[in-house]
């Protein structure tokens, strides 16, 4: 379990988060839900370690990690998909699959390069092409199959869906949801699309200003009457 | 029987091609111009004069324990020529040498610089302040270096009981006359100069598409971030990248004295060339190297020699060329030659 204890973080001395106060459970999928510049992302680049954290303690696993350098987090088993540049443009398929695994043996990479493909096998088609030729749903899963690679317990997606068609956005939702299933990971996904991101996710949480709001259920969360309508563009309680 | 104006412009085109290369590795890496490249490049010059210079000497030492005469031996200095393992040693030398001289104004300047969050301004006078330096010292080691071989000379001169015929220059020195190989009429830079340049070629295509290391290298360059993500550590890979370009300007300024006048200031000349030469073949591409030392090289003495037969105009203008190119490529076609998008070149001129 992630567990992050009365953070306030920013950027240098600008402060975007406020006393943050959360659980990611296990093998479960976290939606951070919240309208734009409310801190979902700033929330991720805190736990990996990018922000300043002013105060507070991160916990993964019962082991403070508040610390911790983001490269030493992929050894515990953490990895964060950043919003845009999470792939190498100039690289191809083959070698951006690789570089995700620059720390294995050849044997183990090779195994879960495979393995990454066989869950993602439309990349297969496309190993020699550089990834900047690929559409914005395939550098997705081609973002997705890299961070597998590192074998992670938790996967941390910033809007994985943010500027894709909506049945490109569907195909990556549903991934996310095979990952969980199949793989166990423990998942924390940041979405907009909050709609579509609450229907999979196992616990919400919705972010206002650098402050938690709601912390609970999605179904909860969707049919709130105050929280949907005023803070995720929903219409509320009766359109589900 | 090659012309010798062609064969100035292949000299000038391999040595742009090598000097550049190593200046677009390092701003790619670092996004730092490094004004301090071609001084790499002279330092190079001076290991191979030294070399030279220590082996004639050495000659004349066994010569006189053997009881030569004065002819024997004026002779033996008229007639001496580098090895292949002499070749080879410079090169390897320089290479290593002028490396590790890369390798600390990375991890000794630029990098704590960079740490402390010093501008682009600021990590660029840094690299002018490292040039100054490194001229200061090659004068320093020039001035020295006279100064000492003349005293072996006297004493040898002293020792035979006559005057040993050798002129230890290392100012507007070429050390061409001992450039020659064996059994086939032609000097050795000529052959190693391309020779360079294609086994470049050839290895950096391998070590950059086929290597963990240049994968990582490229990864680096892309997007340092993400790579460190991955696991890159990416500081090392820049080292790496300084002491190859390093190296590399090391190695091409190595074999300068075998074909130009070399002085402690040539790399102040130089510098505009390899410039040019980087910038026509794009800052951002590693290949573009190649197309712009051979462009830059090709037309600086081509032109020059028009110029000079057609006009009368001197040497003294020839920085004026590399200058022009350089001026009329950042206004046209800023991203280099190699950066430029091609493919969509060719849709517009198809779509039109």
């Amino acid at each position: 379990m992630l567990e992050v204890s009365s953070v306030s973080a920013g950027y240098g001395k600008l402060q975007v988060l406020f006393d943050v106060s959360a659980t990611f459970p296990s093998g479960k999928i976290t939606v951070v839900v919240g309208p734009n510049g409310s801190g979902k992302s700033t929330l991720l680049k805190t736990i990996y370690g990018l922000t300043r954290i002013y105060k507070g303690k991160i916990e993964f696993e019962g082991q403070d990690i508040t610390k911790i350098q983001p490269h030493q987090k992929v050894a515990k088993g953490i990895v964060y998909l950043p919003q845009t540049d999470n792939v190498f443009d100039n690289l191809t398929v083959n070698e951006n699959l690789r570089i995700a695994g620059y720390t294995l043996p050849k044997e183990e990479l090779e195994e879960r390069v495979e393995r990454a493909l066989e869950i993602f096998p439309i990349l297969r088609g496309y190993m020699k092409r550089k990834a900047k030729h690929l559409s914005g749903g395939e550098k997705q899963m081609l973002a997705i199959a890299m961070a597998l690679i590192k074998k992670p317990k938790l996967i941390m997606l910033d809007e994985p869906t943010a500027a894709l068609a909506p049945k490109v956005a569907y195909q990556i939702i549903n991934v996310i949801e095979r990952l969980k299933n199949e793989l166990g990971l423990t998942i924390v996904l940041v979405e907009q699309n909050a709609k579509v991101a609450l229907k999979i996710g196992d616990k919400a949480i919705l972010m206002v200003g650098g402050r938690v709001l709601y912390e609970g259920s999605p179904e909860r969360l969707l049919r709130d009457p105050e929280f949907g309508p005023t803070y995720l563009g929903l219409r509320g309680a009766t359109e589900r | 029987m090659v012309a010798p104006i062609l064969i100035d412009a292949i000299t000038y085109s391999c040595l742009y091609i090598l000097l550049s290369l190593g200046l677009t590795l390092t701003y790619m890496t670092t996004r730092v111009p490094n004004f301090a490249h071609a001084s790499f490049a002279i330092i190079g010059s001076y290991i191979t004069w030294t070399w030279v210079t220590s082996r004639i000497v050495s000659s004349i030492e066994n010569a006189i324990e053997q009881g030569l005469d004065p002819r024997e031996i004026n002779v033996l200095i008229r007639e001496f020529t580098l090895q292949p393992a002499d070749y080879i040693a410079v090169l390897v030398l320089s290479f290593v040498v002028v490396g590790l001289v890369g390798l600390a104004q990375y991890l000794l300047v630029l990098k704590p610089l960079s740490n402390r969050g010093s501008t682009l301004i600021g990590l660029m006078i840094a690299t002018i302040a490292v040039d100054m330096l490194i001229f200061s010292f090659i004068n320093i080691y020039a001035d020295y270096a006279q100064a000492y071989y003349n005293g072996v000379l006297k004493e040898l001169s002293e020792k035979a009981g006559y005057k040993i015929p050798l002129l230890v220059k290392t100012r507007d020195f070429t050390l061409y006359a001992y450039d020659r190989l064996k059994g086939l009429n032609v000097q050795g830079s000529l052959v190693l100069l391309p020779s360079l340049v294609l086994g470049l070629l050839a290895v950096l295509q391998v070590l950059l598409t086929k290597t963990k290391i240049g994968i990582a290298l490229r990864a680096s360059v892309e997007n340092p971030m993400l790579a460190e993500v991955a696991g890159v550590n990416v500081n090392r890979v820049y080292a790496l990248a300084w002491f190859v370009s390093a190296g590399l300007a090391g190695c091409a300024g190595a074999l300068v004295p075998l074909r130009l006048f070399t002085n402690p200031a040539l790399g102040h000349t130089l510098i505009v060339s390899i410039f040019a030469a980087s910038i026509v073949g794009g800052l951002n591409v590693i290949y573009g190297a190649f197309l712009g030392g051979l462009l830059v090289g090709m037309s600086e003495t081509l032109i020059m020699n028009f110029l000079t037969l057609h006009l009368g105009l001197n040497a003294g203008y020839r920085p004026m060329i590399p200058l022009l190119i350089m001026a009329v490529m950042l206004l046209l076609l800023p991203e280099g030659i190699g950066g430029y998008e091609w493919s969509k070149f060719k849709k517009r001129v198809k779509a039109s």
